[in-house]
């Protein structure tokens, strides 16, 4: 695929334009069919090192930008630029492998996206090891690493899922795409099911990470206090299309739109 | 809708719906028993929404099942007095538990889902719930459904009354779950976190509707949640539990803005919330305990801050820390 010719300071870590995705729903016993449009002409831009918001309502579209950047979805329409490369081409109906997109993804449920009967060590290694061409020795090195760097230790790579906590677990999970290094990562409501002592632990991780790495990270989720907390800008949407965007605290202390006012009015805050 | 205003404390004479004396819950492991919930008391009264908050395991889900008496009583110990009205459920026979469970106390969880019977239509099923207490006629019992459901706020009810759950969206099952939670006009409402798996905007219209309906009936309602800011906004009352002990009571406004124990004011400080750039909220170091590993004595100690010599060891006393609040902590804030 061909390489933009801008500088590269120039080129935004992500650059979203016009995606676009509907899903044709079968009729079925309990629904008529039709067309859901999850998402008409999305676009924006990811910074390096820029943590950016998605929020919105169940349906508003948000989780579908972040599957389609990852490769866990198509695109329709529009394409996705990484540093300058494409890596979704909706219009050609075209897209780079996800492995080789430079982007990872962290889950909502830590409970149910690890393997259990896999040690720490095959879980978070099982990239490098799929992606090839790389000694046993060296990918324990790598996962030893990556452990260090969201806080666990050496010896948690010899041991199973259900031995960690809740909060460890969606550890073992940030381990897993940070070891492959990606340029960045997309959390799809990833403290969401965290108790809160948990859930700002691992906010604090993702903001450490962002500061010892050039990494940028878009962060899904329908909570605004930790839009609050954790982002640098936000995008809200409503029905598949952007309704608001800016710095996030400007958009949370002065909301332009009445859909990103009644979200924030319904979160209580303190 | 409209965001409910702080409510002030409930008026102390009301009368009280529940009561929780030394209540200590313990579940067979093996050989031996597990204490779950270790020697809670409170209070709860007509028209008080109550609040008890709490991490995962720490004995919050267990509390209101015991209210219901949902696990046997050879599953579940119940030592201490645990009354619902005049029942104590210690030692009431199944069949007053039956006659109690709906018409006394009632309850809705997190998955409305699971509650409900997929061939069945909401008015089918809330009929049903009417007629386990033998109530009416067929026509009582028909407008006794639609003003159930127009108590949760459906424009329609009529509509509703002859949809199947799989119609309704996640909020619309939330709302037709405590249509039928309050068939038989309960006294007492136990709502186990409600709203953590709805979104926010479906989160703010199950609280209002909770927030009203007990202004309307002088429901009390015991709100079990981990979620501090939501609780700030409804609760009259909060309980705060850690590892199955009560660690601070008292009403919501006074602790929340001035918690004594050093655990509700960590839960606090993980609240996310604006911060300047470079600074971090501090959280609470290390893991909540397990409960295998429980002891005597605050077992908040070794993740706290202020903990000093005393703090293990013996059992600390609830002491009264401000006008209707009470803190288990040697050294309170």
């Amino acid at each position: 695929m061909p390489l933009s010719a801008v500088t590269p300071a120039a080129v935004p870590a992500l650059d979203v334009r016009s995606l676009a995705k509907s899903y044709v729903r079968r009729r079925s016993f309990f629904q008529p069919g039709g067309v859901t449009h999850a998402l008409r002409s999305v676009s924006f831009a990811l910074a390096h090192n820029e943590i950016l918001g998605l929020v919105g309502e169940s349906g508003s579209g948000k989780s579908t930008i972040g599957k389609i950047i990852v490769g866990l979805e198509d695109a329709d329409a529009g394409t996705v630029a990484r540093d300058g490369t494409v890596i979704v081409d909706g219009d050609a109906g075209r897209s780079m492998p996800a492995a080789r997109r430079g982007v990872g993804m962290i889950f909502q449920d830590p409970y149910s996206a690890l393997n259990p009967r896999m040690t720490v060590l095959d879980i978070v290694g099982e990239g490098l090891r799929i992606a090839g061409g790389m000694a046993r020795s060296a990918i324990a090195d790598r996962v030893e690493v990556a452990l260090k760097n969201v806080g666990l230790q050496p010896e948690d790579a010899r041991r199973y899922p259900h031995q960690f906590s809740g909060g460890q677990r969606q550890r073992i999970g940030i381990a897993r795409s940070l070891v492959m290094e990606p340029r960045v990562l997309v959390a799809d409501e990833a403290v969401s099911s965290l108790d809160v002592s948990v859930q700002i632990q691992v906010l604090n991780l993702l903001l450490d990470i962002r500061e010892r790495t050039d990494m940028s990270l878009i962060f899904i989720t329908h909570n605004i206090s930790v839009v609050e907390y954790l982002c640098d800008r936000v995008i809200v949407l409503s029905r598949g299309e952007i309704v608001e965007e800016g710095a996030a605290r400007a958009v949370i202390e002065a909301p332009q739109h009445a859909y990103t006012r009644s979200l924030i009015e319904a979160v209580p805050r303190l | 809708m409209h965001t409910a205003t702080l409510p002030a404390a409930a008026p102390q004479q009301a009368k009280v719906v529940a009561e929780a004396r030394n209540l200590t819950l313990s579940i067979p492991a093996g050989r031996e028993r597990l204490k779950v919930v270790d020697n809670v008391s409170f209070t709860i009264s007509e028209g008080e929404f109550f609040a008890l908050i709490g991490e995962s395991g720490s004995g919050k889900t267990m509390i209101a099942r015991a209210m219901m008496r949902l696990l046997p009583p050879r599953r579940m110990h119940i030592d201490g007095t645990l009354r619902i009205g005049g029942t104590d459920i210690g030692s009431a026979p199944e069949k007053a538990m039956q006659a109690m469970r709906g018409r006394d106390v009632s309850m809705i969880f997190q998955e409305p889902m699971t509650s409900l019977n997929p061939i069945m239509t909401i008015g089918q099923q809330i009929d049903e719930a009417i007629r386990v207490h033998g109530e009416g006629n067929a026509a009582a019992r028909r407008d006794k459904v639609q003003r159930l459901l127009t108590d949760v706020l459906f424009h329609d009810p009529k509509a509703v009354a002859m949809m199947f759950p799989h119609e309704l969206s996640g909020g619309m099952r939330q709302r037709a779950m405590i249509a039928m939670a309050l068939a038989n006009d309960p006294r007492l409402l136990i709502a186990d976190e409600p709203t953590t798996a709805l979104d926010v905007t479906t989160q703010h219209e199950i609280m209002e509707i909770l927030f009203r309906l007990r202004e309307r009936y002088n429901l009390a309602v015991l709100f079990i949640s981990h979620d501090l800011a939501l609780v700030y906004r409804y609760a009259d009352t909060l309980a705060v539990l850690y590892g199955g002990v009560l660690m601070e009571h008292g009403p919501t406004r006074a602790v929340v803005e001035k918690p004594s124990h050093p655990y509700t004011a960590a839960l606090l400080a993980c609240m996310p919330r604006f911060r300047e750039p470079g600074q971090r909220q501090a959280g609470i170091d290390g893991n909540v305990p397990r409960i295998t590993n429980w002891f005597d004595g605050c077992r908040f100690a070794p993740r706290c801050r202020r903990a000093g010599p005393g703090c293990t060891g013996t059992s600390i006393p609830l002491d009264p820390v401000g006008q209707d609040r009470t803190a288990r902590c040697l050294y309170p804030l």
